[in-house]
């Protein structure tokens, strides 16, 4: 299933073009407002908000390009746990991808000072993981629905709050900042929260599938 | 039954009028309001969990209709709590609404459940309305109970209780407090349970009148 994607994903070359017009765009509008130089913060504010539009519409896409005939295929073929599995490994490589060349795009242009690298990576791969790990499930659950991409925005905000709060907190330390809480803590609840947003997927997806 | 029941309610209602009646200008008094609302909301979330777990392993409606009326029920006394506590703020802290990670914890629980509603107006179909309901039901309730307990450790709280502020426990000596506090927190969820069997009785009552 996930080589089927990666497959589906080969062909569309457009995709990771597109990711990288998104964020050259975004950078152009933070570049003309803001000039050359950025206090940490902001430069945390934009690179999260970034990653946060970004993953999701990677999510959204990887569900819309599906026909419903071909969805009808899968259903009979495979187990709807490989089917979620597969889809937010797929969607968490993407992003992953993504959360790479916004780094990279960010640091280019804006000189940071990162204390702590390791820290900052960490923030980034967890935090977009856990992100679309839940954006994966949210977004699957709300294709059953009327109006799903409206419906997935609104489902996943006030529950994606406490990983975008970790993750924020977690790369404000990597940049020199004081937190009020070590990074050990905030590594610790990111990598509980992605485990359990995988397992709570895995638990419940099945009851998704049936229909 | 209907008459025994709206009996019993009343009797409940006055029952738990008494803990209420000594109402002074001490703040501290709102602590029979406000704190024993959220603590019987979480009460109410909790059971309307309960009940979509058992919708999704036993599949019947009832199960459903008592999942949503739980859920709507408990954050009706979710924004009472909201309301209570916000006058007690303007008196103690001297603002209806301060950035305080208990209160946007609070705004948080409120907007998942309107997510939720709002999933449930998306969908038609009965059956299908209910089983996707219900795994959103699970999936947010986990995640928000993960986020009341990390987020206070994330950040620093102006509550009593928190940072050093007097709390609860500095009354523990006062079993006064105690005896009415614990009774209020019951009494509260079993007004709420009532309600949700009105709402129940109304909604199957409505629905027999479509058919």
């Amino acid at each position: 299933m996930f080589n089927w994607d990666l497959k589906r994903e080969w062909k569309e070359k457009n995709s990771i073009g597109s990711m990288l017009i998104f964020l050259l765009s975004t950078l152009m509008v933070v570049y003309f407002a803001l000039g050359t130089q950025l206090r940490p913060g902001i430069w945390t504010a934009l690179y999260w908000i970034v990653l946060l539009f970004g993953t999701s519409g990677i999510v959204l896409r990887s569900f819309a390009s599906e026909s419903k005939a071909k969805m009808l295929g899968i259903y009979t073929m495979i187990h709807p746990n490989a089917f979620i599995l597969a889809r937010i490994l797929f969607n968490g490589v993407n992003s992953l991808i993504l959360s790479l060349l916004a780094a990279f795009f960010f640091l280019f242009f804006y000189q940071l000072e990162i204390a702590s690298p390791s820290t900052f990576i960490l923030a980034s791969v967890l935090g977009t993981l856990t992100m679309t790990s839940l954006l994966t499930f949210i977004t699957a659950l709300s294709y059953r629905a009327k109006n799903p991409h409206i419906l997935s925005v609104i489902l996943a905000f006030p529950i994606s709050i406490p990983i975008l709060l970790s993750a924020i907190q977690l790369s404000m330390i990597s940049t020199g900042q004081v937190g009020l809480v070590s990074s050990l803590n905030l590594v610790s609840v990111l990598v509980a929260l992605l485990v359990l947003v995988v397992v709570l997927s895995l638990l419940l997806f099945p009851y998704l599938w049936r229909d | 039954m209907g008459v025994f029941l709206v009996l019993y309610a009343i009797v409940g209602g006055l029952l738990i009028e008494v803990p209420r009646l000594p109402i002074l200008n001490e703040t501290i008094r709102n602590l029979y309001f406000h704190v024993t609302m959220w603590f019987s909301m979480i009460i109410l979330l909790t059971a309307s969990l309960v009940h979509s777990i058992q919708y999704l392993s036993s599949g019947s409606l009832e199960r459903d209709t008592r999942a949503t009326e739980t859920a709507s029920v408990g954050i009706l006394l979710g924004l009472l709590g909201v309301i209570t506590g916000s006058l007690w703020a303007k008196f103690t802290w001297g603002a209806y609404w301060v950035n305080d990670p208990k209160l946007n914890g609070a705004a948080i629980t409120i907007l998942i459940y309107l997510a939720y509603n709002i999933l449930r107006g998306s969908l038609e179909d009965p059956k299908k309305r209910a089983r996707i309901s219900a795994v959103y039901n699970i999936f947010a309730y986990v995640l928000l109970i993960v986020f009341l307990i990390i987020l206070p450790r994330v950040t620093d709280s102006l509550h009593p209780g928190n940072g050093g502020n007097p709390a609860f426990s500095t009354y523990d000596l006062d079993n006064n407090m105690r005896l009415v506090f614990y009774p209020a927190i019951i009494g509260w969820s079993l007004i709420g349970f009532w309600m949700v069997n009105l709402r129940r009785r109304l909604f199957l009552l409505e629905s027999k009148d479509d058919d």
